[in-house]
């Protein structure tokens, strides 16, 4: 029986889809129900709906033998986890992005609002550039608008947001996807159930 | 044999068998104080699983720090000596969990072979390391692998290590990535595959090594890489079997320069043991010239498979207010030679479950 912990929201309905296509079907799983647990024993596997940044969690305490997650969340929470697969959806850009017309002052560290503070850390000590990180958790583009901050580092899908507010992408850090990640101890014990999902899920991804 | 009624842990009982293994072997214990100096650690920061260190003032100014990893004491301890040292220890290490994480004390039990390291002793570390992690009970595998193939690979490219990013996608398996990046870091089309295709590898472990020596067949780094690891599993015997070789795990290569091996337990989702050869440390101390060792994780292996007792006691002693105390005593005398845990109480104790009662 392979555990699959699987993002909440449209992007884990799509995952599904392509699980569902590849041979592990769970009927009651897109059902209305309350229910957080579906098992579908003549699958062999048992899914879990559970916040998108808890994925990597319950994949790194081997609660989950496999999960699905944003590789910003996997590269925001650091899990030592395997990384088996790019699904090639879900596809977005990290960016550093402000208002138009934005002019960096080297003369003091570089205010950056974001919801991935360790990414943004990282990138910028890169670069050897001083930050000063500013956690928000939600409308992170109105901190620039507002003076909170000089820029932020965030998931960029379409650009239309940043449009909208009159900002625009300063640079991006990377590109982002879902990926299947897997804990690497059941991965041990598993690994002929997991090999399975993975090359089964292979020809269910989209084109490039 | 130890005795069930004990009521041992689950890290008591693996330590108790643990000790016997070693010392029947010739290790002697090793005792260390809790603090060290912090110059030994912020020196070798690469060494330890995380950076965060807990640091107070000694009474003359010096700055100390609580340990965070074992195996620095010890060959800081054999610096200068001109014999070999074989020791284990169990001791509380003092980290966090995980990167920016809660500190913890965190249980370790482990030995060092420290000075002249040569086959044999790599081969017996080895086999104690993997008597070690079956004495956790239940399914086990030991990954190992050797540093000089991916030191080989990154020779192939002209480097003396592969880049941090690279080595990232490595330890991750992650095969979808693992040719951009190389490309991002200058590494040739040709070398990123066949990195690839090492890591991607799945089969018994002579067709890996095998496939080290194909693909990289005039590079002595990977060539000896294989040989050696080719060799340690045969001289395993029968205890090959616990081993699966694979090319993702890599320590630090500052410090470790040879075998490297991290052990899963079927009822932990972590590593419960990790070890490996590290001459390159013991040479910088002036310890020796080479040293192996392992450290096993019981916190690990407790936290998940303890679940909570079924029963505070077996026993209630339930007395009134008229029984006389060396009555109770011996009452309880009594249940506690016959083998089972007493509590004694005027009443009964809220919340807590008894498996039966003696009223007195």
């Amino acid at each position: 029986m392979l555990n699959v912990a699987l993002p909440k929201g449209r992007l884990g309905e799509k995952i599904y889809k392509m699980l569902e296509k590849a041979g592990y079907s769970c009927e009651e799983l897109l059902k209305d129900t309350r229910k957080l647990v579906f098992t579908d024993e003549k699958s062999g596997v048992s899914y879990f709906w559970v916040k998108p940044t808890d994925v990597t969690v319950y994949v790194e305490h081997g609660v989950a033998d496999i999960g699905v997650a944003g590789r910003d969340t996997i590269l925001e929470s650091g899990a030592d986890v395997y990384e088996l697969l790019d699904l090639k959806t879900g596809r977005c850009r990290m960016c550093v992005a402000s208002v138009n017309g934005f002019r960096e002052d080297m003369s003091r560290p570089l205010r950056v609002a974001t919801k991935f503070p360790h990414v943004a850390e990282r990138y910028f000590s890169s670069r050897n550039r001083d930050i000063e990180v500013i956690k928000l958790y939600g409308s992170i583009e109105l901190a620039p608008i507002l003076g909170l901050s000089d820029v932020i580092v965030d998931i960029v899908e379409t650009g239309t947001t940043l449009k909208e507010n009159n900002m625009s992408v300063l640079e991006e850090i990377f590109p982002i996807s879902a990926r299947l990640i897997a804990n690497k101890a059941r991965y041990r014990f598993k690994k002929d159930e997991i090999l399975t999902c993975v090359e089964r899920l292979k020809k269910e991804l989209p084109d490039d | 044999m130890i005795k069930d009624n004990l009521n041992l842990t689950e890290e008591e009982r693996l330590y108790l068998s643990l000790k016997g293994l070693y010392e029947s072997y010739g290790y002697s214990r090793f005792q260390m104080r809790r603090f060290e100096e912090y110059s030994l650690y912020s020196d070798n920061l690469n060494f330890l699983r995380s950076k965060d260190i807990i640091t107070f003032s000694g009474g003359d100014g010096r700055l100390l720090a609580l340990k965070p990893d074992v195996t620095l004491s010890i060959v800081k301890n054999c610096k200068g000596l001109k014999k070999t040292r074989k020791v284990y220890y169990r001791e509380s290490v003092y980290r966090p969990d995980r990167p920016g994480g809660q500190f913890r004390e965190i249980g370790q039990i482990g030995l060092e072979y420290v000075g002249d390291v040569d086959e044999y002793a790599q081969l017996e570390v080895l086999s104690l390391a993997a008597e070690s992690l079956k004495a956790t009970g239940g399914g086990c595998v030991m990954e190992i692998s050797h540093m000089g193939a991916l030191k080989g690979v990154a020779n192939e490219c002209g480097r003396e290590e592969l880049p941090a990013e690279v080595a990232a996608c490595v330890r991750a398996r992650n095969l979808h990535d693992i040719t951009c990046v190389c490309s991002d870091c200058g590494i040739s089309e040709e070398v990123a595959s066949k990195l690839k295709k090492l890591i991607g590898a799945e089969g018994g472990a002579n067709d890996k090594i095998a496939l080290l020596r194909s693909l990289f067949p005039e590079n002595s780094r990977c060539i000896s890489a294989a040989d050696e690891l080719e060799g340690a599993l045969r001289s395993l015997g029968g205890q090959a079997k616990y081993f699966e070789v694979d090319f993702s795990l890599i320590n630090d290569p500052a410090y470790y320069n040879g075998i490297v091996f991290q052990g899963y337990a079927e009822k932990s989702p972590r590593a419960v043991l990790s070890g490996g050869r590290y001459d390159n440390l013991v040479k910088k101390f002036g310890a020796g010239d080479g040293g192996i060792g392992f450290a096993i994780y019981p916190d690990e292996l407790d936290y998940y498979t303890r679940g909570a007792a079924d029963y505070d006691a077996d026993v209630l002693v339930l007395y009134n207010k008229d029984a006389l105390p060396a009555d109770i005593l011996s009452a309880v005398k009594s249940v506690s030679e016959g083998g089972e845990s007493a509590f004694a109480s005027r009443e009964i104790p809220k919340g807590m479950r008894f498996k039966r009662t003696i009223k007195l």
